[in-house]
């Protein structure tokens, strides 16, 4: 399956990876490793390692000489400092949402990994888990504004419309499920979600509204697929329909297969890769799996940092295949 | 089951057209392991009937682009050997034009073209398939006349391993079909069963 397995130096750029070496030469003048990327970690499912995995990501883009920040935006339960092995700090997202703090730079604390700091949201009273459209739109202005090369932004679980707005206004948004028949329920669930709501935001953008409205209202909106919707705009106004097919094709969602155990479970993304071109149509991009690791969570257990290096090779060789394929998934879009 | 002629079976596949049969072969197995009954993937996403239909859309485009690629030639040497006489011996055989709704085969034939066989042929699920065609044989046939149930014949032409019963009834299966299909039933048991295999432990390892 793994074919690709970089040498793995802890911290050290790898060497490996043509792309985040080429623009260093650039470096002294603050130029960017990469345009400013936001990175949303999502996924139907509460209980499914997405914190941890996005932990464990940033960590591995931080190993890569990119300045990472993380971004605990689960703003319901936020926790993401004891995964990384440091106290509680003192000013969260909440913070900022409430005009407490002006700048989300004043939030940023670092962390005890080389260019990796990380904005908490552990103190977020309740209420800030409904942020309002505006509150978000504000929040994400800011977070593009922060000096870094790479955000990573760790999602609350679930489907609400609060989870998938930052989806999707992440430049890439991506899905994590584990091989367990809810979670890839969940998952087809979240990405048909995330299309509905990413359709209304369109909605603006190219007067298709009434059109798209009324197709969904004539065939049901809530068992079409988004292909299946494609294909009802087309057979009313081919113009629009070939809009729609256009901006479907940019929606693309990334997706990570997290504790695998059986090794038959390997194939589990390419596959739902495949079913969700096929049957969904919408173009889920797999980045590869992390197997199941009985030291991460007694790691997680015993508040011990979920990144050290005792967790070895393998754990290593995931993150690696994922970081690499990701970057290249950043550096296509940079192109196109 | 036989409404999509118009249906590209290079798009299918999700192969640009001219691909060898060696890729046919492995784009088709990528997707029909991915798009099994039954499979995780799967899960919520599709009901018996679409996955049916999408089986056999699959099955189709592979099929046809197996005879495209590689089994086009009319199977010369199988005829003289084995003399088969294609719907001589099925009376009660769909008339030929029917047939030819089929995607068509380049022979004037009325049945499809028969594979080349020689003793390097893996008698695959596929090629089991493009034989009973050739044969001029249909499954409801096959059904009547080895009282082998439809869903399981066609889970064993399209290589559903994990829906298939266990060995001893498998042999029983593949070496009933393969006689009536004029084969050596040995040989094709052997060569199915390796199939299987190597696709089991690929599967777990």
């Amino acid at each position: 399956m793994t074919t690709l397995t970089p040498p793995f130096p802890v911290v050290s750029g790898t060497g490996s990876e043509p792309a985040t070496r080429a623009p260093e030469t650039d470096r002294g003048a603050r130029p960017k490793l990469l345009p400013h990327r936001i990175i949303a970690i999502g996924g139907g499912k509460g209980g499914i390692g997405k914190s941890i995995l996005a932990v464990s990501l940033a960590v591995e883009l931080a190993r890569r000489e990119l300045r990472v920040v993380l971004v605990d935006c689960d703003l319901g339960g936020a926790n993401l400092h004891s995964l990384l092995g440091i106290d509680q700090p003192t000013s969260s997202l909440s913070d900022f949402v409430l005009r407490r703090a002006a700048n989300l730079s004043e939030l940023q604390v670092p962390t005890t990994v080389p260019l990796l700091s990380l904005i908490s949201g552990a103190r977020n009273p309740i209420p800030i888990a409904n942020p309002l459209y505006q509150q978000k739109v504000r929040l994400l202005r800011a977070l593009k504004k922060l000096d870094a090369d790479v955000l990573v932004l760790d999602l609350g679980a679930g489907t609400h419309y609060n989870v998938v707005d930052f989806f999707l206004l992440a430049h890439h948004g991506i899905l994590v499920a584990v091989p367990e028949p809810t979670s890839v329920e969940n998952a087809y669930r979240f990405l048909k979600a995330a299309f509905l709501r990413w359709l209304k935001a369109l909605d603006s953008r190219h007067e298709i509204k009434d059109l798209i409205q009324d197709v969904a209202r004539a065939e049901a909106l809530a068992a079409i697929t988004p292909a299946e919707l494609v294909s009802a705009v087309t057979r009313r106004d081919a113009a629009i329909g070939a809009t729609l097919a256009q901006e479907l094709a940019t929606f693309m969602p990334l997706l990570i297969v997290n504790l695998v155990r059986d090794t038959r479970d390997l194939t589990l993304g390419e596959s739902m890769s495949i079913a969700s071109r096929r049957l969904l149509g919408i173009e889920l991009t797999y980045l590869g799996h992390v197997r199941y690791y009985d030291q991460l969570w007694r790691a997680v257990r015993a508040h011990r940092p979920v990144f050290s290096d005792q967790l070895g090779r393998p754990f290593a060789a995931d993150l690696a295949v994922i970081g690499g394929r990701l970057l290249a998934c950043v550096r296509a879009e940079e192109l196109a | 089951m036989k409404r999509r002629t118009k249906e590209d079976p290079w798009e299918v596949l999700g192969l640009k057209p001219g691909a060898s049969a060696s890729e046919v072969r492995r784009a088709y197995e990528r997707l029909a392991l991915a798009l099994t009954p039954g499979a995780l993937a799967l899960y919520s996403l599709i009901n018996d009937e679409e996955q049916q239909r999408l089986n056999e859309r699959l099955r189709h485009a592979y099929v046809t682009l197996l005879r495209a690629t590689s089994g086009s030639l009319p199977g010369k040497r199988e005829r003289q050997e084995r003399a088969p006489a294609p719907a001589a011996d099925t009376p009660d055989a769909a008339p030929p034009p029917v047939r030819s709704a089929e995607p068509p085969p380049p022979s004037p034939d009325s049945s499809p073209p028969m594979p080349v066989i020689d003793e390097a042929t893996e008698f695959s699920g596929a090629m089991l398939r493009l034989i009973r065609e050739a044969r001029g044989l249909t499954l409801r046939e096959v059904v009547d006349r080895t009282r082998i149930r439809t869903q399981q014949l066609v889970w064993l032409e399209e290589e559903v391993y994990n829906r298939l019963p266990e060995r001893v009834y498998l042999r029983g299966f593949v070496m009933t079909y393969a006689a009536l299909l004029r084969l050596d039933p040995e040989r094709v048991w052997t060569s199915y069963e390796q199939r299987q295999q190597a696709a089991m432990s690929a599967a777990t390892s």
